[in-house]
């Protein structure tokens, strides 16, 4: 049995960047456990510039970002495990995790970070008919067979869903030689960052078609075409709207997934609409001394605020450890209202209202000149005005101190109040 | 008659519409920006549009196959098909370290491409 003040389970950037943060507050012995055989995350297969600007001042390529944080381990003393799978995960923080090297371990944790990240949507997920041909791959799936593996996955290539990953991958395909024929959105708006839509897709004339998805595959060994149909404003395809498009290869960008397997497994709640889950504003889970931070929690855009979340989590871990933290006696849960999809942390100790509160959360449509209010049942605590939101950029509002003295209730509401919707 | 041209800002999250037009003296006039940023940007790219590239090349004796590589800066925007296929052409071997420039002024644009991380050489 191996024991370890802190163990994080996740190389990644919330991984990486939560040991950083534990082992400068004084955690003690800290591993990292990662599956992959390197450091790095998501980041590695990520190559394209957009990251840092926040922490680093500068646009920074995920792999220059990756490295940064790698760098920065050296001469700290955090032991890092590489290829090892974490198997279990139980109540009591007792850690199973396997590895060619090591064999299967068994790990007993004063406090654990859960820094897993998230996985793709896929087609068995959305149900697209059709035969099995090969040349269908999630974006991400594609992205690291091209940039690690230096695989060339398509010639003539047809995207469903404009999600960052989709529009990035319509990019670096056709920087590559290929042919993006299309990018399909089902929604009437994009799902990505408009800065994507104009570099990734008008730059090299790539359609973006609004209100549209895939209805049918066509090809036995190999896919050959791919059925395009228009959707009405219930999201269902319109008959006589098919169009086929001639290609070998179908790239899925449909949403991205928190991975819980083991959160679930150890009997920790969960929030059903992240699907990441149920957090306080240390980052702590449902369990003491269990935290979270990074996709694993919420789907991020940016990894610039996965970095802030994960020191978070690493702070409070490292106070967790050297029993500086109080007990949790009540939570105020946050609710999200109108307007808003959801809300992290879901809940506040309510002890700690006295600090400034950081609440991050998405709004469930696009929106034009809102005020974004919170409420503490009919009492308006606080507002702000937002001249323009959208699903696809994760929005963030802080509360000030005292902002939240002595609830009527054991919640508070954020909504958004509208000007014109989009 | 002024010639319009619209454009959505790439510089942050916000995306502005802005519009270009030209005037008497033969100027861009930039509206619609909310900020200096967007309105440079907007500026460069009816005058000299860039962006910065990004791509893998192979590399050889390394604990992993592909090296990422990036621009040190933006490459014009009519060059960067040509610019990838140079860049494609380059031979790298282990160790190579984030920041490493690999190859100087691209197709004469002033441009370096640099190595986006660290790869260590292999032991085999």
């Amino acid at each position: 049995m191996l024991h370890y003040d802190l163990v994080v389970i996740g190389g990644g950037p919330a991984g990486l960047a939560a040991a950083m943060e534990a082992n400068k507050n004084r955690a003690g012995d800290i591993l990292i456990l990662e599956r992959d055989s390197e450091m790095g995350g998501i980041l590695q297969q990520c190559i394209h510039n957009g990251f840092g600007l926040h922490i680093f001042n500068e646009e920074l390529t995920g792999p220059e970002y990756a490295q940064r944080f790698i760098d920065m381990l050296k001469g700290t003393g955090i032991q890092c495990k590489l290829d090892t799978m974490v198997i279990e995960l139980s109540q009591d923080k007792h850690i199973k995790a396997l590895n060619p090297v090591d064999g299967l371990m068994e790990i007993k944790a004063e406090a654990v970070i859960l820094a897993m990240g998230c996985r793709e949507r896929t087609r068995g997920s959305i149900g697209i008919p059709g035969k099995r041909p090969a040349g269908v791959f999630t974006a991400g799936t594609a992205q690291r067979y091209m940039n690690m593996e230096g695989y060339r996955v398509g010639k003539h290539v047809v995207i469903l869903g404009s999600g960052d990953i989709g529009m990035i991958m319509a990019r670096r395909l056709t920087m590559e030689g290929a042919e993006v024929l299309a990018v399909a959105e089902i929604m009437p708006f994009s799902a990505g960052l408009s800065r994507n839509v104009v570099q990734c897709l008008e730059d090299f004339h790539i359609p973006l078609l609004l209100n549209h998805t895939v209805t049918d595959i066509l090809g036995k060994e190999r896919v050959e075409g791919v059925v395009l149909s228009q959707v009405d404003g219930q999201r269902k395809p319109i008959p006589g709207t098919e169009v086929t498009y001639e290609c070998d290869t179908l790239l899925l960008s449909v949403g991205l997934i928190p991975e819980n397997e083991l959160s679930r497994d150890a009997g920790i709640l969960l929030d059903k609409i992240t699907q990441g889950p149920v957090v306080d504003e240390k980052m702590e889970t449902s369990i003491p001394g269990v935290f979270a931070c990074g996709n694993v929690v919420h789907v991020h855009d940016l990894v610039d605020f996965v970095t802030e979340e994960a020191r978070k989590a690493g702070r409070n871990a490292a106070k967790y450890i050297l029993g500086q933290s109080s007990e949790p006696m009540e939570f105020l849960n946050t609710v999200p209202g109108k307007g808003i999809r959801y809300i992290v942390p879901q809940r506040i100790n309510a002890n700690e209202t006295s600090v400034q509160l950081d609440l991050f959360f998405r709004p469930d449509s696009v929106y034009e000149n809102v005020k974004l209010l919170v409420k503490d049942q009919e009492k308006t605590i606080f507002e702000v005005h937002k001249k323009h939101v959208v699903p696809s950029q994760m929005e963030h509002l802080t509360l000030p101190p005292e902002a939240i003295k002595a609830p009527a209730a054991s919640h508070i509401t954020v909504e958004l109040e509208r000007g014109a919707e989009a | 008659m002024n010639k319009t041209t619209r454009l959505l800002c790439i510089v942050c999250p916000m995306g502005c519409s802005m519009e270009a037009t030209v005037d008497q003296t033969g100027d861009y006039v930039i509206s619609g920006n909310t900020c200096q940023r967007g309105k440079d940007y907007a500026l460069k790219e009816m005058i000299h549009p860039t962006r910065v590239l990004t791509t893998t090349i192979p590399i050889r004796n390394g604990t992993v196959k592909r090296l990422p590589v990036r621009s040190n800066q933006g490459v014009p925007k009519d060059k960067m098909k040509e610019w990838i296929n140079e860049v494609k052409l380059l031979k790298i071997e282990a160790p190579v370290k984030a920041g490493d420039i690999l190859a100087r002024n691209i197709l004469d644009t002033g441009t370096d491409v640099l190595a986006s991380r660290s790869i260590g050489k292999a032991d085999f």
